[in-house]
């Protein structure tokens, strides 16, 4: 078995990009798929990386899922942020995971940071960004703590803070006025909350809670949620119906034989079933 | 492949015809909600102008007083809903002038719907609904489409929500749908609650709603106004 | 019936791409074109910032305008229209220079009637809304954002104006790229003095949303103004360099 596992030879087909256009020419619409409008941040301290992601997954203005988590895990030490179309970054992590998985094993050895991001973008660059995935890849190996980007095209980077998606610009304003080098973890923690949740409430596409994880050399710590920065809502009135509300147009009764029966006797520790 | 590509028009001299980047309209989006009760009637909106994924401002209510007996609601371009209740304020004055009386609710109803359709081939982008006092006494939500058609409703969602929020009210106020429901009207409370939870839960689910909600509530001694928060993300 | 959405972009009426030539090199076009509108900026500039604080407001703008591929700095973007009001405009350089002349001529105007009153900041901003409103009806827009401010009756007072008349009073705005950027700073500055902001603090937050366009902004300039409008008076101080840190850029 090779380390590497084989790509398959030739780049992606583009023939199904132009039979779309034919058909939208003509009239179909394609389904629409959920979008992260996603904030992203990652930061880079002296014992290790902080990866923060905000909670909201959105289809077109509707909000999707209130509590998704864009923070994936790579491996122990590496953890991937994904903005942009929800299932490629969840399929493309996925799938890089097990790669890497199978990597670690073959190798025995713990992958590093650089390699998930080789992978990942080579893997990105073939789809010429038809993939719609913006990652913030972060992790801790063997040669320290690495911050990296990937752009949908597959171009990546490396610098001590990151962000990504359509709060990025929110969030940058923050890590530039505040980022220094060699913060502690708690200065970063906060640094990391602050801008994940000034990309919450001036973006649109970003909401709820900030989730966070700390990658350090003795692993990863996962705090879901960091903090809820917006919180549900609460609705004065009661809207349910009085039995009855839903009319009975016919009724048939069918007798239904029982064969066996069995009670069993109730006792006091069983609970009311949940209505 | 089958070509698709336009015949040349004689004013591009067989130049490819080039996109230009002026769009006359923004989608600032909004949400209006309004009831009709037997002596009165409310209108809420959201108090957020956005345009894409940015805010514009956390404060701006979308409800325009006419008189004090009527409220009109408008969402959509905020230029055209801005222009079209500064003509109609013009209207109005002028109207007040010469009949040494305000507009009567009807009238209003019917002079919004003339105005929205005099723009029919550039319309006003802007979702109305008008909600006041008649000459009854009774409570009236006129709901309109961008080019000026216009229907009294007993209620109505209009705007970003609107498709999300009217099933809720065909329910809860319009009780559709129920084998014997209690059809007695709604009461004053009720309709200012139910606005209230409507856009608690639409904040919940439309990225465009929130910050807060702008609610009036129009009765024969005038106008009352109530402003709640909601969630800022 | 065809209602709301058909009936605006089923609408067979104008068609704006009928009104404009697309190219202007072919010698006989601008006899079939009927206009030829500037319906695309040329030398632009870069965000206008304001705030509003306790005891005024604010505006900040970096000095200069640019095209995709040159740029000229030193260029003031600040007016100061008269002792209470002052207004700032990003976009497309050369309609700003117009705007400018429209309002000279308008205070001129004020200012032969003689008639004891001056021009109060929501005036003009209501002024230009249907200004840059009946220009984007006429399919011919000044392509500016603007942002009016001063003191209305002894208050603080912002007004925003956009290229097709989109109107709205509030207490702080960033247009252009600033808006992205500056918009969650301002706002978390006036939340931190919930409300009451000195005027140390507003300048502070200004300035840290100049130097993060700067530091973000390809087409933004390291000279910048910023205009002050109390109740004695509308002062615009510069040009100002931003500090800006680029060891940072190092790590």
């Amino acid at each position: 078995m090779s380390l590497c596992p084989d790509l398959p030879r030739p780049g992606f087909s583009f023939d199904n990009c132009k039979r779309n256009a034919a058909l939208e020419s003509r009239g179909y619409k394609s389904k629409g798929f959920v979008k992260t409008g996603t904030t992203i941040v990652g930061v880079c301290y002296k014992d290790g990386v902080v990866l923060g992601a905000d909670s909201r997954a959105t289809g077109g203005n509707i909000v999707a899922d209130k509590f998704c988590d864009k923070l994936h895990k790579m491996s122990n030490k590496i953890f991937c942020a994904g903005a942009g179309t929800a299932s490629d970054c969840d399929k493309v992590t996925e799938m890089i995971r097990g790669q890497i998985a199978l990597l670690e094993l073959n190798s025995g050895r713990d992958v590093r940071v650089a390699s998930v991001v080789r992978i990942i973008k080579q893997y990105l660059y073939r789809y010429q960004g038809h993939i719609g995935c913006a990652l913030i890849i972060g992790g801790y190996d063997a040669t320290g703590c690495h911050l990296h980007s990937i752009a949908p095209h597959g171009s990546s980077m490396e610098l001590p803070y990151l962000t990504m998606g359509s709060g990025s610009l929110a969030a940058t304003a923050v890590l530039e006025s505040r980022w220094k080098p060699d913060l502690d973890l708690e200065a970063t923690k906060k640094l990391v909350r602050d801008a994940t949740a000034a990309g919450i409430l001036n973006d649109l596409g970003s909401g709820s809670s900030v989730n966070m994880v700390v990658l350090t050399k003795k692993g990863n710590e996962t705090f879901y949620p960091y903090d809820i920065v917006c919180a549900k809502g609460v609705r004065s009135g009661l809207y349910d119906f009085p039995s009855g509300t839903t009319k009975v147009l016919r009724t048939k009764v069918i007798p239904y034989e029982i064969e066996k029966v069995e009670v069993r006797g109730a006792s006091e520790e069983d609970e009311p079933m949940d209505i | 492949m089958m070509s698709h590509e336009p015949e040349p028009s004689p004013t591009t001299c067989g130049a490819p015809l080039l996109q230009r980047g002026f769009d006359p309209y923004r989608d600032n989006a909004g949400t209006l909600v309004g009831i009709a009760g037997e002596d009165f009637a409310v209108i809420g909106s959201d108090l957020r102008l956005s345009l894409g994924f940015s805010i514009f401002s956390r404060d701006q209510s979308k409800l325009f007083k006419l008189t004090d007996r009527a409220v009109l609601g408008s969402s959509g371009c905020w230029a055209d809903c801005v222009s079209l209740n500064k003509f109609l304020e013009i209207r109005l004055k002028t109207y007040g002038f010469e009949h040494n009386q305000p507009m009567s609710t009807k009238a209003i109803a019917q002079c919004c719907s003339t105005m929205l359709y005099s723009r029919r081939f550039f319309p006003y982008f802007a979702w109305n609904i008008l909600a006041g006092i008649d000459e009854d006494g009774k409570g009236a939500i006129y709901s309109y489409d961008p080019v000026g058609n216009f229907e009294r409703v007993p209620y109505q969602a209009a705007g970003n929500s609107g498709p999300q929020v009217l099933p809720f009210l065909d329910s809860i106020v319009g009780k559709k749908n129920q084998s014997n429901p209690d059809k007695a009207p709604i009461t004053k409370e009720r309709a200012i609650n139910l606005i209230k939870d409507i856009f608690i839960s639409a904040a919940e689910r439309d990225i465009t709603v929130g910050d807060g909600t702008h609610i009036i509530v129009i009765t024969k001694d005038g106008l009352e106004e109530i402003r709640l928060d909601l969630r800022k993300d | 019936m065809a209602l709301m959405r058909d009936a605006i972009f089923h609408s067979e009426g104008f068609d704006p791409s009928s009104q404009m030539s697309p190219c202007a090199e072919t010698r006989n076009q601008s006899l079939v074109a009927p206009r030829q509108r500037t319906q695309e900026p040329t030398y632009m500039s870069g965000s206008v910032i304001g705030l509003c604080y306790e005891n005024g407001v604010l505006l900040a703008a970096d000095m200069g305008a640019t095209t995709r591929f040159t740029r000229i700095p030193h260029q003031p973007r600040i007016l100061k229209i008269n002792e209470n009001t002052m207004i700032g405009v990003s976009g497309d350089f050369a309609d700003f220079q117009y705007l400018e002349k429209i309002i000279e001529a308008k205070m001129i105007d004020e200012e032969r009637k003689n008639e004891g009153f001056q021009m109060k900041p929501r005036s003009l901003y209501v002024y230009l809304s249907r200004l840059l409103y009946q220009r984007r009806n006429n399919f011919n827009p000044l392509w500016t954002n603007i942002i009016v401010t001063g003191m209305q009756d002894g208050k603080p007072f912002m007004g925003v104006v956009d290229m097709i008349g989109t109107a709205f009073e509030t207490n702080l705005y960033s247009t252009g790229f600033g808006n992205y950027l500056g918009m969650g700073v301002m706002r978390e500055a006036v939340e931190k003095h919930d409300g009451k902001l000195p005027l140390q603090a507003a300048v502070e937050a200004l300035q840290s949303v100049l130097r993060v366009l700067y530091y973000r902004n390809t087409a933004a300039f390291p000279d910048y103004q910023i205009g002050n409008c109390t109740a004695s008076g509308v002062k615009i101080e510069g040009p100002m360099r931003i500090d800006s840190e680029w060891e940072i850029a190092k790590h």
